[in-house]
């Protein structure tokens, strides 16, 4: 026993934070949204499952803002009326969470939001990954958000102009979904940012991760004033994550991310089946389909993990064979 | 002078800067998990968000100084075998 945590557990936590970094790594998303499912899966109370999410995210938002710090390209205005939205988000969030707790109906609604917004996510990553691109309706939508005239407005770094208002709604609803579920909204955050609002693509990334950061280390206090962070758990993820991160950011500079994309879409829309398959065995009480969700979230896991190194080490060879580096 | 070397000064004030950052997050966060116990519930959970803080700083300069040290023997192993 380590931190009240069986070694068993630890390894095995330490392991899948290890797949969830070099997923996150790799691909800049998907490394929150995959980790309460899996709590859930595995049996921890919605509330746990959340708030622990929360602190993953807080974690590796942490490290992500260090190693992103050289670029200094951060909307410090738009970050703080953004994260005061997502602030009072969270806080309805968590009390929404905590409400369904008290009903008892927490890991049954929960689990069904997560289903859609797996499910959702994968097809969207499963389209980006077929077709080229849908500038023109992105377009469409930044020029309407522009359009509404509601003081006071706020000067953003794409040179356009935004009602306070209109970010704080924004940061709250984002606020919301990632206090009920306990994700970054990382996935949200920029292409908000960068097609609703028409902010540069470096300064979105930058500011969101200022957010993300933010809103973890309130997501964090709010959950563990009511013991739903299992920290254990969470300092066993963050050991793992925090190596295949850096296994991930590698592995970008020798293989393409669109070669990958459909793998991820594809865990993606398995983590929603697996939750599906969990939250159909606790109202039914179908013992073959608990063991099924478990082995569905962290097998698909391995997988797309396992073939991002299999392809780098496959790419690292061949350069040493041809002599000249190939990247991406 | 090469590109590294003009390179320097402006990486050894950030270096001296970051390490001047990292120390001052890592005393305020001890200083936290110090004081925490003793203001209850909120100070408990102020512990929580300070104890994966410092946790997340620890792994990013520890792993930072590892791969620095086992990258190039990973890749040359990666690539002999």
């Amino acid at each position: 026993m380590l931190l009240g945590l069986d070694l068993v557990l630890i390894g095995f936590f330490v392991g899948f934070g290890l797949l969830i970094g070099v997923l996150f790594g790799f691909f800049g998303m998907g490394g929150s949204f995959l980790v309460t499912p899996a709590l859930l899966v595995v049996g921890y109370p919605a509330p746990v499952a959340v708030g622990s999410g929360l602190a993953f995210v807080f974690g590796t938002s942490v490290i992500g803002a260090l190693r992103h710090r050289d670029h200094g390209q951060v909307s410090y205005t738009l970050a703080t009326v953004m994260s005061l939205g997502l602030l009072f988000g969270i806080e309805i969030g968590t009390r929404i969470v905590f409400l369904l707790a008290g009903l008892g109906s927490a890991d049954v609604v929960i689990s069904a939001v997560y289903v859609g917004l797996l499910g959702a996510v994968g097809l969207f990553v499963l389209r980006d990954a077929r077709t080229a691109d849908s500038d023109v309706e992105t377009g469409r939508v930044a020029t309407g958000v522009l359009a509404i005239d509601l003081p006071p407005m706020m000067s953003l770094s794409g040179g356009g102009t935004v009602s306070v208002w209109v970010i704080f709604v924004v940061g709250s609803g984002i606020g919301v979904l990632s206090g009920c579920l306990g994700v970054g909204g990382g996935f949200l955050l920029l292409p908000v940012m960068v097609y609703g609002f028409g902010v540069p693509t470096a300064v979105a990334a930058g500011t969101s991760i200022l957010q993300i950061l933010v809103s973890g280390a309130f997501g964090t206090f709010v959950y563990a004033q009511s013991n739903a962070v299992e920290v254990p758990v969470v300092a066993a993820l963050l050991v793992g994550s925090a190596f295949g991160a850096r296994i991930g950011v590698s592995a970008t500079r020798l293989v393409n991310e669109a070669d990958m994309k459909g793998y991820f879409a594809g865990m993606l829309l398995a983590g929603g089946v697996a939750t599906a398959c969990k939250l159909v065995s606790d109202v039914y009480g179908v013992e073959p389909l608990e063991t099924g969700s478990v082995v569905l979230i962290f097998g698909t896991a391995v997988l797309v993990s396992g073939a991002i190194v299999r392809t780098s080490i496959a790419a690292l060879r061949t350069n040493q064979q041809s002599g000249s580096p190939r990247t991406h | 002078m090469s590109d590294r070397d003009a390179e320097f000064p402006a990486f050894a004030r950030r270096s001296v800067t970051d390490r001047i950052v990292l120390v001052s997050i890592l005393v305020g966060v001890l200083s936290v998990l110090l004081v925490a116990p003793a203001v209850g519930e909120s100070g408990e959970a102020a512990a929580t968000v300070g104890y994966i803080l410092a946790e997340a700083l620890v792994l990013y300069v520890g792993y930072g100084v590892l791969m620095r040290v086992a990258s190039p023997t990973a890749r040359e192993i990666l690539e002999s075998a």
